[in-house]
């Protein structure tokens, strides 16, 4: 009997202990600027507002409009489109709590800061923070769970006083009284504390790898769990290819920020990535040490401080998780590429490197790796799909009556 | 006692810490410890305490500032850190992040009285 488990891949010692740093995921890390990260009224208040168009301006678009549940909280897109059309890839929402800066170029520090800027933003939601704020007044139910959460909910009745639209670079929200924005800031960053105690929910689910590992980690290795050539693939990516320079521990990604050289997509300017995120996220009212954080003395807060920006950030994009990535397509912080193939053939040649500057960070080597051995890697890749969250978690909460994406054609 | 052994071991390539490490011209010696979990972590907030110990006859260390680069990536940390004195030669470097595996190179300046710098470095391999 035991002779049919043997697993028939030789594997370093030191692939084994990358594999197990990088699974399984753990709880998503303690959120001190967030007071209701971990309540379960606050995520019952963001799930519904996660399926909310009336959030948006237009009222035809939510959060899962771009990030469905369907495609595995993205959109398939190369770039989004919504209100306007972006230059910017889809990430998946799922693991999104395990990231240290959101955002391709970082510019928020906390998933809850960040779920405002798309509500705002007008090639996304194009709404106002006023309105956002005034929908959750009005509507009984949101009222009801934002009350048990955050106190009584302000008089922002008077349209005068409170005018619709008002979002900051509008002249109406720069004519309010600066006591009543406040009003209307601490309201609104509320809001985004609720969808990240959503959000939160959404753990990447276990995966053909993890499954392995368990397996690993029980004395047990069966590597008919991944298949040969993910095995091997697993072996390459950890070993030969340096991907887990950058790609390592439970989300496979450093969390953090490189220069890969890519070249630009189609209509896409290039971006300078974290040299353009790093000075809006100093600008934001809503940072991690800032006035509507729940712990601006915190490490975490202080950490947003501390961080270091060289000119080697000029041009660098976040590390994104490879958790359900094969589930993700396109590819890269512009969708430069539409398959893992096209990934993995730019990591083999770099032919299609383009160097910007001469400042760039200077990692990667052209892999000059066989076909099998780039089928390998990319079955690795494949084996990092996990099993979806619970329906429920997929689905819009039935009290807000609002249609799955996934059941209406 | 384990974390003792493993320490052993690991000491060659310098995730422990160091206590043998001194300046360039001999003037200083320098004690590192990283704490929290006592080895240098990859891309995980930990903080080094520095003792400094001039030797016979040196100034008194005056300032300390700590560094850490990727000479081979052409680059450095991430963070920004700023030392606290703790003591006379003692100093607390806090938050320090090293993001990534492979090898850094980590400067300890010492400024002393008179500004003159005298600097110790050591590489740290991280897996
Ligand atoms: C028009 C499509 C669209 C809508 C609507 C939208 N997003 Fe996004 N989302 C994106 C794009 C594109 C990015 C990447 C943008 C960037 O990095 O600048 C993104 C990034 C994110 C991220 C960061 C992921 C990471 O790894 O950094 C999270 C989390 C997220 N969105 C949640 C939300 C929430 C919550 C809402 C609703 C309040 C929302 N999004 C609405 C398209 C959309
Ligand atoms: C120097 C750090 C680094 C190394 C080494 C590295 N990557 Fe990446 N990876 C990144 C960054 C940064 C991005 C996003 C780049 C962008 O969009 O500008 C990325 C993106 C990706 C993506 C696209 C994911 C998505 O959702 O868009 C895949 C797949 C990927 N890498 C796989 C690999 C593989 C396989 C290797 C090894 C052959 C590897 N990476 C080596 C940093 C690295």
């Amino acid at each position: 009997m035991a002779l049919l488990c043997q697993p028939s891949v030789d594997l370093d010692p030191a692939v084994i202990a990358f594999a197990r740093a990088a699974s399984p995921v753990p709880p998503p890390p303690a959120e001190p600027t967030n007071a209701l990260a971990d309540n379960p009224t606050a995520a019952t208040l963001g799930h519904m507002l996660f399926f909310d168009p009336a959030l948006s301006g237009r009222r035809d678009t939510s959060c899962a409009t771009c990030h469905d549940p369907a495609l595995a909280f993205t959109d398939g897109r190369a770039v989004a489109e919504a209100a306007g059309s972006g230059s910017f890839n889809t990430p998946t929402v799922l693991g999104a709590a395990h990231h240290r800066w959101l955002f391709w170029d970082g510019r928020a520090d906390s998933l809850w800061s960040q779920a405002l800027g798309p509500i705002e933003n007008p090639i996304e939601m194009d709404g106002s923070r006023l309105d956002a704020v005034r929908h959750v007044a009005e509507t009984p139910p949101l009222r009801s769970l934002y009350e048990s959460i955050a106190g009584p909910m302000p008089d922002i009745s008077d349209t005068v006083r409170f005018p619709s639209g008002a979002r900051p670079g509008t002249s109406s929200w720069e004519a309010m009284h600066p006591a009543d924005r406040q009003t209307i800031d601490t309201a609104f960053a509320t809001l985004g504390k609720a969808i990240a105690a959503y959000e939160r929910l959404l753990q990447p689910g276990e995966s053909d790898f993890d499954r392995w590992v368990a397996a690993v980690n029980a004395g047990t290795r069966d590597d008919d769990i991944l298949g040969e050539p993910a095995v091997r693939g697993l072996a390459l990516f950890a070993g030969a290819a340096g991907c887990r320079q950058c790609h390592f521990g439970p989300t496979l990604s450093d969390l953090e920020f490189h220069d890969l050289s890519l070249p630009p997509a189609d209509d896409a300017t290039p971006h300078p990535g974290r040299g353009a995120g790093y000075p809006l996220l100093r600008a934001s009212a809503f940072r991690a040490d800032g006035p509507h954080s729940d712990a601006p003395e915190s490490r975490k807060a202080r950490r947003t401080a501390a961080i270091r920006i060289g000119t080697e950030h000029w041009g660098a994009f976040k590390t994104p998780s490879l958790r359900n990535v094969a589930a993700t397509p396109p590819y890269m912080h512009a969708g430069n590429f539409e398959t893992l193939t096209d990934v993995l053939t730019f990591y083999n040649t770099l032919e299609q490197q383009v160097r910007r500057h001469h400042h760039a960070e200077d990692v990667l080597r052209p892999l000059d790796f066989s076909p099998a051995q780039l089928a390998d890697l990319e079955a690795f890749l494949s084996a990092l799909t996990g099993d979806p969250p619970s329906t429920l978690l997929r689905s819009p909460p039935p009290e807000t009556g609002i249609q799955n994406p996934e059941t209406h054609e | 006692m384990i974390r003792l052994l493993l320490c052993t071991t690991l000491l060659a390539i310098g995730g422990c810490g160091s206590q043998g490490l001194r300046t360039t011209d001999g003037q200083y010696g320098i004690t590192w410890t990283p704490q929290p979990p006592q080895v240098v972590p990859t891309n995980e907030y930990f903080d080094i305490v520095v003792q400094v110990e001039p030797a016979h006859g040196s100034l008194r260390g005056h300032d300390m500032v700590f560094d850490a680069t990727m000479p081979a990536h052409r680059h450095g940390m991430n963070v920004i850190v700023t030392p606290e004195q703790t003591g006379p030669d003692a100093w607390i470097v806090r938050d320090v992040l090293l993001h990534m595996p492979g090898e850094w190179v980590f400067d300890f300046d010492v400024i002393d009285d008179r500004g003159v710098l005298h600097r110790a470095r050591e590489a740290v391999v991280l897996k």
